[in-house]
């Protein structure tokens, strides 16, 4: 799923393979830190988002077919800004039930809801395939070996990802800093309290909510055009909570430590995915399941020992939203 | 407008009710907790609300300030039926409450905490908090400039960076109030403002409500246990029992009066 | 014709539903006493299935040895877990606990990955021969067994619930989780207990299962998006809610193939859409009460 190649032989290549991974679960982590760091939305729905940006993506770009549907042929712009679009549209029409329940609710319904936008995926061959997926072109090929022959075309992606991630960076950054991100954290803190302020606090939780779905929506574009193919055998939950790892790693509510925490999480697992290479005692299946069962054990452990991550700012970080008791103090 | 109008009515002397609570119910299943219940405030009083444990208080505070919608009954504010609105509405038409266990935001810092609540701000919208800093900032600096003026009456200036969870009991009160006061009310519920809180904290929390009633006409509605506090402080009181009003005075006539005499002691607690 | 199908969705729907709802019971339990939703509850019902797989078919022992051995496993894993997984998390609010659970689901999932692969897997014995038991409607004999087990079980945990100390405990600390908390010892037995009764329940559910179907890693965690259905549908903390949202999901996912525009591929989207319809319309759930 991570599509690391193992040809050492390729430095330059391995480690661009593995820089442009931390650069779009970077991504990821980012719109995630926007919801759960800093406003305390509880999605686990993560992957669903990414895969109707690099959808959305891929049929705004591709060229037209019988097979499928569409194929517009756009450049590569407009889909990433499409499915940026449409990641943002589909997050909005799930908000509205699910924003107002409590956060437990919010968890289960998330989930579910990535997995119902991967089963439309998978079922509806005439939209894109369904299960044997779409060819996505990787953009300005052409332009790059003209330009710059010999240079190896995956620091064309490094170029667009580090552009991506300071853009989302400095905007994330901004809102953080401004009183919009005041009253997220208000949110985050106590729901009460904003409301008792006088903020609308669903109308926040909503622009939250949607832009950081957006932000996955871009990471799913470049992940599509990238790998130059898509399929919904990429959206499977487990990449949600790979996603969730990189930011309490980094630390919730931290944006360099979204960033970060996506760095670490390619360490480890493309650290314990070339002892690959070196472990014959068990097959290569038993090493995969090793390495998530580790994955599983490094998530307790993080909540056990240190749920700030690396950079957290939020120390306590689940009490403010963990009181679900409502306004109703005892009489 | 509605408010100078009030304003100049009650130095009249004619007493016109800022807040006015008209029959209200609400249950909870089959739990009775508000009673067909009324009373009214009187524009820049402070009244008590007391009554023995379950009386209905918080129910009522919460009814309110919106946070629960009552079956039957209204609720008016300055002329205006404000039953059913939502929490944030109540509060922007300048009727704030406080919670009864306090409700920190506790990492953010104190100043974090006054900064969040004015109205209206620019930077509430994504767009312009991220195009438009230039404004954000004046408007920041006019606003931490009344906060600070905020912190320093209510003795909190030296906290100004601390985060709110690191705040003692009593000082969390204090910047409730204070982070409440942000949004310039007209009338503050205070729910137990002083539970939990030492006697000196107590006295200037005290002073801090006769200050804002006298110089800047806030009226106070005061849900407190502490008798002989609220006998003092209060110019009126109403008093609740069983999820009903039962009486409603100043305190000397409430002091003797029978009924509240036996529901304290008939209630047990 | 038509009578036929609609009968034949009941029956299929029954036998669904039957494990749904068994499964839901242990995990509405489990949600309302230890207060989070147990991500890994799906995974626990595959690892009861597959240490019944192994006695049954690497061991070659009869089923009812199997059945009995995988319920016993997953119960000592289970308390194995709550004690080094949940237990630190105890006092910090459903979140951690949440998350932590997730990180168990896979740490469980991959364990199975890890001693039986990826492939499915069936229990030994041809007994699959069907016979008619309402016109044009056949039932296997594991299914029936099924049914019977199920509703058995979930009798058993009626009995309990309602007859013994320990039920009326677990009502107690379901209804007000924080204030029977705070009474120590007595709430961890109970937790314990709960732990118990829902890892049994959930193993059981898992073996059921695998003997209609077939076991699968990655299936504990598509089935528990229904639960989570059922459960909610039912209403948190109330074990008949569960019961009765196990076999209304059970019928909605056997009816989604002959809902115009859908096919099978949708049986588990489908489930997932009523429940968020019962969350907008009634998110204490059908017979719930006690959420807030």
């Amino acid at each position: 799923m991570i599509g690391a190649p193992l040809q050492i032989a390729n430095v330059e290549g391995y480690l661009l393979t593995v820089l442009i991974w931390v650069g779009i679960y970077g991504l990821m982590a980012l719109g995630l830190n926007i919801q759960w760091g800093q406003t305390g939305l509880f999605n686990i729905g993560v992957i669903g988002f990414v895969a109707v940006g690099g959808y959305t993506s891929a049929t705004l770009t591709i060229p037209p077919s019988s097979s499928y549907f569409g194929g517009f042929g756009f450049p590569f712009p407009v889909g990433l800004v499409g499915g940026m679009l449409a990641a943002g549209f589909v997050a909005f029409l799930i908000a509205i039930p699910v924003l107002r329940l409590r956060e437990d609710y919010l968890a289960i319904a998330t989930i579910g809801f990535q997995e119902i936008i991967r089963l439309v995926y998978l079922n509806e061959e005439w939209y894109a395939g369904g299960p044997r997926g779409l060819r996505v072109e990787a953009p300005y090929r052409d332009l790059w070996e003209s330009a710059l022959p010999g240079v190896n075309f995956n620091w064309m992606w490094i170029i667009m990802l580090v552009l991506l991630l300071v853009i989302f960076y400095v905007v994330l950054e901004r809102l953080n800093n401004s009183p919009f991100g005041r009253v997220l954290k208000s949110i985050r803190e106590d729901e009460d309290v904003a409301l008792a302020a006088g903020k609308y606090v669903y109308g926040y939780k909503m622009r939250s909510f949607v832009f950081g779905c957006m932000i996955m929506g871009a990471a799913g574009s470049i992940q599509a055009h990238y790998i130059g193919y898509i399929n919904p055998d990429f959206f499977w939950p487990l990449i949600t909570f790979y996603v969730w790892i990189a930011l309490l790693l980094g630390g919730s509510g931290n944006n360099k430590g979204a960033i970060l925490g996506a760095g670490i999480l390619m360490l480890f697992l493309e650290g314990t995915n070339l002892l690959k290479a070196d472990l014959a005692l068990v097959s290569s299946t038993q090493l995969d399941a090793m390495r998530f069962a580790l994955v599983g054990l490094l998530l307790v452990g993080l909540m056990q020992y240190r749920p700030e991550g690396v950079l957290g700012e939020r120390r306590s970080l689940f009490e403010g939203g963990g009181d679900s008791g409502g306004s109703a103090d005892a009489d | 407008m509605q408010t100078e109008q009030t304003e100049s009515e009650a130095s009249e002397g004619v007493t016109e009710p800022i807040l006015a609570v008209e029959e209200v119910t609400k249950t909870f299943g089959e739990l009775l907790a508000v009673d067909n219940c009324s009373f009214e405030i009187e524009d820049g009083s402070i009244t008590g609300l007391i009554g023995p444990n379950g009386a209905g208080k918080s129910t009522m505070f919460n009814v309110i300030s919106g946070f629960y919608q009552p079956d039957s009954g209204t609720v008016r504010f300055n002329d205006e039926d404000i039953t059913g609105l939502p929490p944030n509405e109540i509060a922007h038409k300048g009727l704030v409450r406080t919670f009864q266990i306090t409700r920190d935001l506790t990492e953010m810092t104190v100043m974090e905490n006054m900064m969040l609540t004015p109205k209206n701000q620019t930077g509430e919208s994504m767009f312009r908090a991220v195009f438009d800093r230039g404004t954000i900032d004046r408007e920041n600096d006019a606003i931490a400039e009344r906060a600070d003026e905020l912190l320093e009456l209510f003795q909190l200036d030296h906290l100004r960076d601390e985060f709110s969870g690191n705040l003692s009991g009593g000082q969390r009160k204090l910047l409730e109030m204070a982070r409440m006061l942000m949004l310039e009310p007209d009338v503050m519920l205070l729910d137990e403002p002083m539970a939990g809180v030492n006697p000196t904290l107590e006295n200037d929390i005290v002073e801090r409500i006769e200050a804002l009633n006298r110089e800047e006409d806030v009226t106070f509605m005061i849900v407190e246990h502490d008798m002989g506090l609220v006998m003092d402080l209060c110019d009126r009181i109403v008093v609740m029992n069983e999820g009903t009003d039962l009486a409603a005075g100043p305190p000397s006539t409430i002091q003797n009066d029978e009924r509240v005499l036996e529901a304290y002691l008939g209630g047990g607690s | 014709m038509v009578l036929t199908t609609i009968i034949e969705v009941l029956v299929f729907g029954l036998i669904f539903g039957s494990v749904v709802a068994l499964a839901g019971v242990g995990l509405s339990l489990i949600y309302s006493i230890a207060d989070f939703p147990n991500f890994a509850h799906g995974d626990y019902m595959m690892f009861g299935g597959y240490m019944a797989f192994y006695i049954n078919v690497q061991l070659g022992m009869h089923m009812a040895v199997a059945f009995a051995v995988g319920v016993v496993s997953l119960v000592a894993l289970s308390l194995v877990i709550d004690r080094l997984a949940f237990k630190p998390l105890r006092d910090a609010g459903p979140v951690p606990l949440l998350i932590a659970s997730i990180g168990v689901a896979l740490f469980v999932r991959n364990l199975i990955k890890f001693f039986w692969g990826t492939q499915t897997r069936n229990y030994a014995g041809d007994w699959q021969r069907a016979q008619e038991i309402l016109p044009g409607v056949e039932m296997t004999g594991q299914q029936i067994t099924l049914v019977v087990v199920a509703f058995t079980l979930m009798f058993a945990v009626h009995l309990l619930l309602s007859r013994t100390r320990l039920g009326k405990s677990m009502r107690a600390m379901s209804d007000n989780r924080r204030l029977a908390r705070a009474s120590g010892i007595y709430a961890e037995r109970t937790l314990m207990w709960t732990w118990i009764i829902g890892a049994a329940l959930a193993a059981a559910a898992g073996i059921l299962l695998g003997m209609n179907s077939s076991l699968a890693p990655y299936r504990g965690f598509m089935i528990l998006l229904a639960i989570f259905a059922a459960v909610i549908l039912g209403g948190i903390g109330s074990p008949y809610g569960a019961m009765v949202g196990g076999l209304i999901i059970g019928i909605a996912y056997e009816a989604t193939p002959y809902i115009p525009g859908l096919d099978a591929g949708y049986k588990f989207a489908t489930t997932f859409v009523i429940m968020i319809g019962i969350l907008l319309i009634k998110p204490q759930g059908i017979f719930g009460g006690a959420v807030e």
